[in-house]
């Protein structure tokens, strides 16, 4: 009877210890999704060195990631990285990049962007001016016509991301992307879908000075872990 | 091809008679006037020469005699005096600190520093852009060789980042202050056309066109293109990289082909710099570029925003120069961060602007900071770097030719007197700071590759890495730095084997010998490999090298070279003719070193591995690369003992003039000195006090005189008749000091009256007439090997009738041979006869006179 007993509990520990790697340590497997934002006004002040440096950069070929920071790479419990770039006109104002261990996960796209100051070097006297050390904003939030949050509800085993923006259910299979443009005319906004008058509509309100925002979703699939290079760039 | 080396007396003259005080300053005032030194012997270092960098002081930059951690005390600790063999120049005083104008001030310094200390050679160690000024000094026609190293801290050999950064702001502040001063230069885009470049009057009014007319639009082509209407990976996409993809025909004609010599034709190397004279027309269109992306970020949508980091708050007016640019630097840091770009006026700007130029004469015109733009820039990161400054690019590369002999090789000589160049870098600063990253790896304000002159074959250039430090200006403050810098200074060629006498012949066999070995050899400093003079030994014959490597690293070449070095001076250069790299990397080669045989030869043989070094990732790859290079050294003599001619014969540095003996020398006496006590002249010779004198009166009579004396006196009666009378004087042992004589005659008798007796009385002796005795030979020489000397026996001064060199002892010519080393007296000896006609006879003196020379004997037989 001791036997069984042993039999049974080894088996339930065994068990056990399965089923809490399966919640707790992950796969070797991450999805990779990027989120970019584009907007066409609101920039109020420019990285001087351009673009600012991308949370993390990927070979599509050899499907490797190099994340800027090590604290960026994904580590056991990240079951997707999202790469979250904004940009205002060309210029990359912000790149962030987001370990996300459980769904669903909710990005949050009204929260205001600024750039905190390069800090004095250590030892020396602190920056009299305000430019120095300070958060200072680099955009006007208010042209950005994305507010909402962005949720990531799950990820599939075969890697097909659902996600949902303002209640709308969005999917995005590996390889493919999700966009949507909004324009603002006055004080209402419009949202412009791919399809035919597309271009027509954004080029029209890109020359009349209107202000533009574009989201665009991006699912690069699944991902080995083992394929990043920790070293940063 | 224009001649640069010709230098003419007026020329020399005139730069001279500048004068010299007014642009050598000394850290320390109170030692300026002392330190000359004697004028007989030359100092213990070869002077250094310091050259300071752009924008600092010869004590901001090397530290004054009481600041220990600055390169100035620490040169002074390793034995170098100033005023004597440690000098400055200072150009602060230069309205623009133009290298091209300044460079005679470094001639001068050289001048002074070669008659101070009085070597023929100095050092020059600059920091900076004082290395610019420094190799513009030794390309120019007032260089005359007196350069051994060129030490480069940091220099900007190929430009700057930083400045071409700073410059790009500069002019891009004064074209916006333009702009809102003006009607803006709005019009109709050219949406792409690119063959109306506008006619240049001017980089200001060129580049605002550039940007408005044509720059300004297409970026917001890029923008709908990319950001709003295009792919949904366009975002990754720069405005450079979308115009080099989707525009390639803009990118063409705009910077590759703008990429030509400057617009203006009457351009030259020593012309002053100035708009369209020298940066390229891509230049200007990078420019544009910035410019009208900016313009079309500020217009289009965002504030006014620039180089806020320099522009939006005045730097603190302490008056402190050094604090202000330290200040100065750390915004320009800052810029480079680009962490933010507030929004400022272009009222502010515009003051800051001439701030800069007020206080730190730093302005878009500067000469200075035109030169220092850097040769390329970088359009586009999927693209080639194009041609920015032709100026430098020009001068680098015609520098370049001269250090190879490219030149001169046309007319069959070659440039002994270029200096070697040392390129020291720090680097690393790139991959740990936010502000480095867009640039290669630098040390904050010049990219490691763009330190690096093209490189001679025995240029060293080394790259010190840190964290953030070594950087720039930190790059003097490394202890290691700076022993490595005084370690090169002192040794000259660092040598990787010295190969001294191995074997174990006897001293005087006439010999021949081979060596070989193997040495790891990379492009980044030459390797030498010293064959000693003691190795060598002073003796006739060639020396023949062999090279060779069985798998050079790919697209690598070698090359190899000898130098034939007498003293501390360099006296001829000798290319190893190699085959090129086969299919397997395999090279080699041979050369004779022919005519060896004076006694401080020695033979030097360089190696290094030659590449293009052209971009970031071949600088990466040839830095770690380092082949085994096989050599073979065997020695042939052409002669056997006393018989090696060819021979230069005396010592490099000798006062002597006889040196090894030529053909039909083996006649000569050979003298052996085994023990030290050994004479050179027999005993007989080599005559003691004077003891006593013996008087022979010629009729049988006579008497010794055992005074003793140097004078003797006598007096004796004589019969009618002729006698003659001598006496000698003798030493102790009984040898003949001195003989004189006199002829007597006593008329006889007359028959009137008896003849009274006839005395006679005599003086011997007295001072001793002037011959001398000179030997001449060499004052240093070896064990083994015979030294010849010559005996000359001087009676010029000797007022007598008669003068006969009786005999010469060990002979008026002989040889020396030392078996053993020491210092030793050769002495030599004359006997001469003097003959006097004296009024009542004649006086015959018989002496012998000596002579010595010294020589202080080395042996050859140490081993390592």
């Amino acid at each position: 009877m001791y036997a069984s007993i042993g039999i049974i509990a080894c088996i339930a520990g065994v068990g056990g210890c399965f089923a809490f790697s399966m919640f707790w340590g992950g796969s070797n497997r991450y999805s990779l999704l990027t989120v970019l934002e584009t907007n066409t006004k609101g920039l109020i002040a420019i990285p001087l060195e351009g673009d600012c440096p991308r949370a993390a950069r990927w070979e599509e070929q050899s499907r490797t990631l190099v994340p800027l920071k090590t604290e960026y790479a994904p580590d056991r419990r990240t079951k997707c990285l999202v790469v979250y770039d904004v940009d205002f006109a060309g210029v990359r104002v912000s790149s962030d990049a987001r370990k996300i261990p459980s769904f669903p996960y909710r990005i949050d796209l009204g929260v205001p962007i600024s750039v905190i100051a390069q800090a004095d070097p250590p030892g020396d006297a602190p920056e009299a001016d305000a430019v120095i050390g300070v958060p200072v904003p680099v955009c006007d939030n208010r042209l950005r016509l994305f507010t909402g949050e962005l949720s990531l509800d799950r990820i599939s085993s075969d890697g097909v991301a659902t996600l949902s923006l303002d209640g709308e259910d969005i999917t995005v299979a590996p390889g493919q992307a999700w966009t949507v443009a909004r324009i603002r005319e006055g004080s209402s906004t419009a949202e412009i879908r791919p399809g035919p008058g597309w271009e027509a509509a954004l080029t029209k309100a890109f020359e009349n000075g209107s202000p533009i925002s574009r989201l665009t979703i991006i699912n690069y699939g699944l991902w080995e872990k083992e394929r990043v290079e920790k070293c940063g760039y | 091809m224009r001649p640069l080396r010709t230098v003419t007396g007026s020329t020399i003259n005139a730069v001279i008679s500048g004068g010299l005080a007014a642009v050598l300053v000394l850290a320390n005032p109170s030692i300026a006037g002392g330190g000359i030194p004697d004028s007989n012997r030359p100092a213990d270092r070869i002077p250094v020469i310091l050259v300071h960098g752009a924008l600092n002081s010869p004590d901001g930059t090397w530290g004054t005699a009481s600041d220990q951690r600055g390169f100035y005390s620490f040169l002074m600790g390793r034995g170098y005096e100033p005023g004597l063999t440690l000098f400055n120049v200072d150009y602060r005083d230069s309205p623009d600190g133009d290298y091209a104008a300044l460079y005679p001030r470094l001639h001068r310094a050289v001048e002074l520093a070669r008659a101070r200390s009085g070597h023929q050679k100095v050092d020059v160690v600059t920091h900076s852009m004082g290395a610019l000024l420094a190799r513009y000094y030794v390309a120019s026609p007032l260089y005359d060789g007196g350069v051994r190293n060129l030490v480069m801290l940091a220099p900007p050999s190929n430009g700057s980042f930083a400045v071409t950064s700073l410059r790009a702001a500069l002019i891009t502040v004064a074209q916006e202050d333009r702009r809102m001063r003006t009607a803006p230069l709005t019009g109709p885009g050219t949406g792409g056309s690119t063959h109306a470049f506008p006619e240049f009057r001017g980089e200001h009014d060129y580049v605002a066109r550039r940007a408005a007319e044509f720059y300004e639009p297409l970026y917001g082509q890029f923008v709908l293109d990319t950001r709003i209407t295009g792919g949904s990976k366009g975002s990754a996409e720069s405005f450079e990289e979308w115009l080099a993809r989707s525009k390639p025909e803009v990118y063409r004609d705009c910077f590759v082909e703008a990429s030509e010599p400057p617009l203006r034709p009457d351009w030259d190397m020593g012309d002053a710099p100035g708009p369209g004279k020298d940066l390229t027309r891509a230049y200007y269109e990078r420019l544009g570029l910035e410019v009208g992306r900016n313009n079309y970020l500020k217009y289009g949508g965002a504030r006014p925003t620039l180089a806020e980091t320099l522009v939006k708050s005045t730097p603190p007016l302490s008056g402190d120069l050094v604090e202000m640019l330290k200040e100065y630097s750390k915004r320009v840091l800052f810029y480079f961060a680009g962490r933010l770009l507030e929004i400022g006026t272009t009222k502010g700007k515009v003051a800051v602007a001439g701030l800069l130029e007020s206080r730190f004469k730093v302005n878009v015109d500067s000469p200075a900071l035109r030169r220092m733009v850097s040769r390329e820039v970088r359009v586009s990161s999927a693209t080639a770097p194009v041609l920015a400054n032709h100026f430098l690019a020009r001068w680098t590369g015609l520098e370049q030719a001269n250090r190879e002999g490219v030149e001169a090789n046309a007319t069959g000589g070659c440039w002994p007197e270029n200096p070697r160049y040392l390129v020291i870098a720090g680097g690393a600063v790139a991959a740990n700071l936010p502000w480095g990253r867009g640039v290669e790896e630098n040390d904050g304000a010049v990219e490691i590759r763009s330190t690096l002159v093209a490189p001679g074959s025995d240029d060293v250039f080394k790259v010190f890495r840190g964290l953030v430090w070594p950087n720039h200006l930190g790059l003097l403050k490394s202890p290691t730095v700076r022993r490595y810098v005084a370690s090169q200074l002192e040794t000259y060629f660092p040598v990787r084997s010295t190969h001294y006498p191995s074997f174990r012949e006897k001293a005087l066999k006439w010999f021949r010998w081979s060596d070989s070995g193997e040495v790891a050899v990379t492009p980044w400093e030459p390797a030498y490999i010293a064959v000693d003079s003691s190795r060598l030994k002073g003796e006739a014959g060639s020396l023949r090298i062999q090279v060779s490597s069985d798998n050079l690293p790919g697209e690598m070449g070698l090359k190899a070279w000898v130098y034939v070095v007498s003293g501390d001076g360099m006296l001829e250069r000798r290319e190893v003719s190699l085959s090129s790299p086969s299919k397997t990397g395999a090279a080699g080669g041979t050369i004779s070193v022919d005519g060896l045989g004076s006694l401080y030869d020695r033979v030097l043989l360089g190696f290094r591995l030659t590449g293009a070094f052209t971009t970031d990732a071949e600088m990466r790859r040839m830095e770690g690369v380092a082949s085994p290079v096989k050599y073979t050294l065997s020695f042939e003599p052409s002669g056997q003992p006393g018989t090696s001619g060819g021979s230069s014969g005396a010592p490099a540095g000798n006062d002597g003039e006889a040196g090894v003996p030529g053909a039909g020398d083996e006649a000569l006496p050979t003298i052996h000195v085994i023990r030290t006590t050994k004479k050179t002249v027999p005993g007989e010779f080599l005559l003691g006090e004077c003891a006593v004198w013996v008087w022979d009166f010629g009729d049988g009579a006579g008497f010794r005189d055992e005074g003793p004396g140097e004078r003797s006196t006598a007096s004796h009666v004589f019969s009618p008749g002729e006698y003659t009378v001598r006496a000698k004087a003798l030493d102790g042992k009984g040898r003949v000091l001195r003989e004189e004589s006199w002829s007597v005659s006593v008329p006889p008798a007359v028959e009137e009256a008896p003849a009274p007796p006839s005395e006679v009385k005599f003086v011997a002796g007295g001072d001793s007439p002037d011959v001398r005795v000179e030997v001449t030979g060499p004052a240093m020489w070896v064990t083994g090997r015979p030294a010849k000397f010559e005996v000359k026996v001087d009676t010029g001064g000797v007022g007598a009738s008669g003068k006969e060199v009786i005999t010469v002892e060990p002979g008026r010519e002989f040889r020396m041979i030392w078996e053993r080393p020491g210092t030793f007296q050769v002495t030599a000896a004359a006997k001469v006869r003097l003959t006097y006609d004296r009024p009542g006879g004649r006086v015959s003196i018989t002496r012998t006179y000596t002579g010595a020379t010294t020589v202080k004997v080395a042996a050859t037989g140490v081993t390592d």
